[in-house]
């Protein structure tokens, strides 16, 4: 206790508690009860990356969604040949999803389990729309360990148009015509950009009307493309195939193995 | 810090198993483990089998961590009691599906588990009719990252193996006899031993049958033809 | 839980009480229980680690952008007068763009909106959970929540999560029973009116096109126009911002969404109207 005035005393306060606020910080950063072993602990990469390409195109009454079977450790060497990227949530809703394998299947899970229980809850299965901002949620209830993946949902909608909702890894989410995520993003959609958004053709160009032919070749053109150009894609395009009123079609198309 | 740091500071396992190379027959799975558990470089324990018998479908090996291994094993019995609790024998699949789980949870908490597993068996798809099931291969790696083969070599032998063994897998597909099956792996383990100062010569093969259920190999050992090594040494 | 027996009925009318007695009383502030990282790892540098430059393109956060919004009144009779609030549409992760078409004008109620800069998805999910409040503000006090109230509580969410890393630059901006307002609210937990506002890595160059032109009285097409040319000239100085302007005018009647405009394209508009040819003409 140095002086009574009440400025000193002011000073010594904020003095006080801005140490106060600087070792509470360095002591919640920093706990002394932890061992070296916890420490160690969490410098460790909960994270890898398994690699591969996933795509969804939308049409009036169709969504399609691709991607590669290819799983990669450190990008380099190929675990298998025919890992499975695209989930069927049911008649109307595809899930697909690049990233961490692990967060992929648990994201498959939680999806699934969240939509069983909807089916039981109202006897009636769940909408894309519906699906769509459930899963932006719970991409975002992992806000602060998020899951490492690039998400998009794909199928028909309540009036029967194709929907394709692209996310982040956690959880912005938004309709698009046409959508891509994983490592060969950057090469798949300025190809779709300008076959389907038409965005380099000047106008007056008759611009090619978006039929479920036209997308599935696009589709295999873009997997082809990017299967010659990017380590982590290859091997075999997983095509699933949702058409307003019929049921889903899957397909396996190969692809470069190399 | 960037992000090679951290991989390099990793909490380190300490007693560890190398490569598992597992493969898929007509009728059943055949699975290749070395019998040495190694600290660092040095092997420490020799004689240790790296397969655990679960029950009559279902084997599994493991590469990776010893200790977390034997944690696991206390695990699954645990589960296997579960399931005999409802008169059931759990399957590959479910087993799979639950160990994947089990990993990918460990992780979560930044605590995983160390170990590479490959669950081998043959899944049964009607009650005991065997003519139905299926052989199965699951790879569970430890961050919770699981896939189906139908062959795999893990450890060193990933990069060693995979194609090799998928080679020999394309020739026949499902058709592989066991025995044609167990040449493959023999002539893997020779050629991990080569490479993979961390192998041994002494291994066994392990197999799941649709009709014999499992049966655990015996020890074997290989010398290989190491004439090669002439031809690829820079040290003379 | 199986089943309903007819005892349970009987129970109806306390529950539904109880049911009343909830909707009364005040909503407790949104108590998520977020998925967290193991005790003792900060989420701040964890993110650095996993999700900054040297994670792959795609598993970066979308974020950048440019959103003004500023308060005018009618210069005529003939105008209505009221807010404008005008943004662009670019995500990007790193430097890639990942979109170019997001919305980032959200609704909060008929007459209010939030504008999204910083975390894409955090803008996202906080907004809809002030919208609950709002709705159910409106439900049970039968008057719609004021602009003040509702970026109150949007701040004071936030700041609940402050120092864990989220990234939010909002403007709550809409008609009320006070009239037009804006309250910029970030993930600082910070909260101030402003009449003239702009948020967003883009927002100093809307700032120089917005204060060189605004006068507390336009007509309504000299406002929209101002908002437009504002965020025009931010994507062209910004890498950050871009795509289209999306632009909302909100009159004491009415919310007016504008389509969306290519900023390409207003680019040649205005040098149309400044008389002056695009081409870089240094004589001059």
């Amino acid at each position: 206790m140095t002086s009574f005035t009440g400025i000193t005393a002011v000073a010594n306060a904020t003095n006080e508690m801005a140490m106060f606020k600087q070792a509470m910080k360095e002591v919640a950063a920093h706990p002394e009860w932890m061992s070296s072993r916890q420490i160690e602990r969490q410098r460790w990469n909960p994270y890898s990356m398994e690699g591969g390409s996933t795509c969804a195109i939308s049409g009036e009454n169709f969504a399609i969604v691709a991607s590669d079977t290819r799983m990669t450790q450190n990008d380099i060497n190929i675990l298998t040949r025919d890992a499975e990227k695209i989930q069927i949530l049911n008649d109307n809703i595809i899930l697909t999803t690049s990233g961490f394998y692990g967060d992929v299947l648990q994201l498959k899970k939680v999806l699934q389990s969240r939509l069983h229980k909807y089916r039981f809850d109202y006897r009636s299965d769940m909408s894309v729309d519906l699906c769509a901002e459930l899963l932006s949620r719970n991409l975002y209830y992992r806000r602060f360990f998020p899951y490492y993946t690039g998400a998009i949902l794909a199928g028909i909608d309540e009036h029967g148009k194709g929907a394709v909702f692209s996310y982040d890894p956690i959880g912005c989410i938004e309709r698009l015509g046409y959508s891509a995520s994983g490592a060969a993003e950057p090469m798949i959609i300025p190809f779709l950009d300008c076959q389907i958004g038409h965005v380099t053709l000047s106008e007056g160009y008759e611009r090619p009307e978006l039929t479920l032919d036209r997308a599935i070749s696009l589709m295999k053109d873009s997997f082809r493309g990017a299967a010659e150009r990017e380590i982590s894609t290859g091997d075999k395009i997983h095509l699933v195939i949702a058409e307003a009123g019929k049921p889903v079609v899957v397909k396996f198309l190969p692809l470069r193995e190399d | 810090m960037n992000a090679h740091d951290e991989v390099q500071r990793t909490l380190n396992p300490t007693c560890t198993g190398t490569s598992v190379i597992a493969l898929q027959y007509k009728t059943g799975v055949v699975v290749l483990t070395d019998r040495v558990v190694s600290y660092g470089k040095m092997a420490r324990y020799k004689n240790v089998s790296r397969q655990y018998k679960v029950n009559d479908n279902v084997l599994i090996a493991f590469g990776g961590d010893h200790a977390d291994f034997h944690w696991l094993q206390n695990v699954i019995e645990r589960q296997v009691l579960l399931w005999k609790r409802f008169d059931q024998d759990i399957g590959p699949k479910a087993l799979h599906g639950y160990l994947t789980s089990l990993l990918y949870a460990k992780r979560c908490k930044m605590n995983p588990v160390w170990n590479t597993l490959v669950v081998a068996g043959v899944e049964e798809e009607e009650k005991n009719n065997k003519e139905t099931s299926t052989p199965f291969i699951g790879v569970i790696t430890q961050k919770g990252c699981a896939y189906q083969v139908k062959h795999i070599a893990t450890g060193l032998g990933a990069f060693l193996l995979n194609q090799a063994v998928e080679d020999e897998w394309r020739k026949k597909g499902e058709d592989l006899s066991r025995e044609e099956a167990e040449a493959v792996l023999r002539k893997s383990l020779e050629l991990t031993l080569y490479h993979d100062c961390v192998a041994d010569n002494e291994f066994e093969i392990g197999r799941v049958d649709a009709t014999e259920g499992v049966v655990l190999g015996k020890e074997e050992k290989i010398i290989g033809d190491w004439s090669i090594a002439e031809t690829n040494c820079q040290y003379e | 839980m199986w089943g309903e027996t007819f005892d349970d009925f009987e129970n109806d009318e306390g529950e539904m009480a109880m049911a009343k007695q909830n909707l009364i009383a005040e909503p407790a502030r949104a108590d998520f229980t977020f998925a967290k990282l193991p005790l003792g790892i900060q989420p701040v540098d964890f993110m650095k680690t996993h999700f900054a430059e040297t994670a792959g393109k795609s598993m970066q956060f979308r974020k950048g952008t440019t959103t003004l919004a500023f308060v005018y009144e009618p210069a005529t009779p003939a105008d209505k007068g009221g807010i404008i609030v005008a943004v662009d549409s670019r995500a990007s992760s790193g430097e890639y763009i990942s979109s170019k078409s997001v919305m980032k004008i959200l609704d909060i109620g008929d007459r209010m909106v939030a504008t999204m800069a910083g975390g894409a998805a955090d803008c996202q999910f906080w907004t809809r959970i002030v919208a609950k409040y709002c709705t159910l503000y409106e439900l049970r006090e039968k008057t719609s929540i004021t602009v003040s109230a509702a970026s109150k509580y949007f701040a004071n969410t936030l700041y609940g999560y402050r120092g864990q890393g989220l990234s939010v630059g909002s403007m709550v901006a809409g008609y009320d029973k006070k009239g037009p307002q804006i309250f910029k609210v970030d993930s600082e937990g910070d909260r101030c009116q402003l009449k003239v506002c702009s948020v967003g890595s883009g927002s100093l160059n809307a700032y120089g096109i917005l204060d060189n032109h605004y006068k507390p009285k336009m007509t309504d097409d000299e406002a929209r126009k101002l908002g437009l040319r504002a965020i025009m000239h931010a994507t062209y100085r910004d890498s950050g911002s871009g795509g289209v302007c999306n632009l909302c005018h909100i009159t004491p009647t009415e919310k007016i969404r504008l389509p969306p405009m290519d900023v390409s394209k207003l680019w040649y508009e205005f040098a149309d109207e400044l008389g002056r040819d695009i081409t870089y003409n240094p004589v001059e």
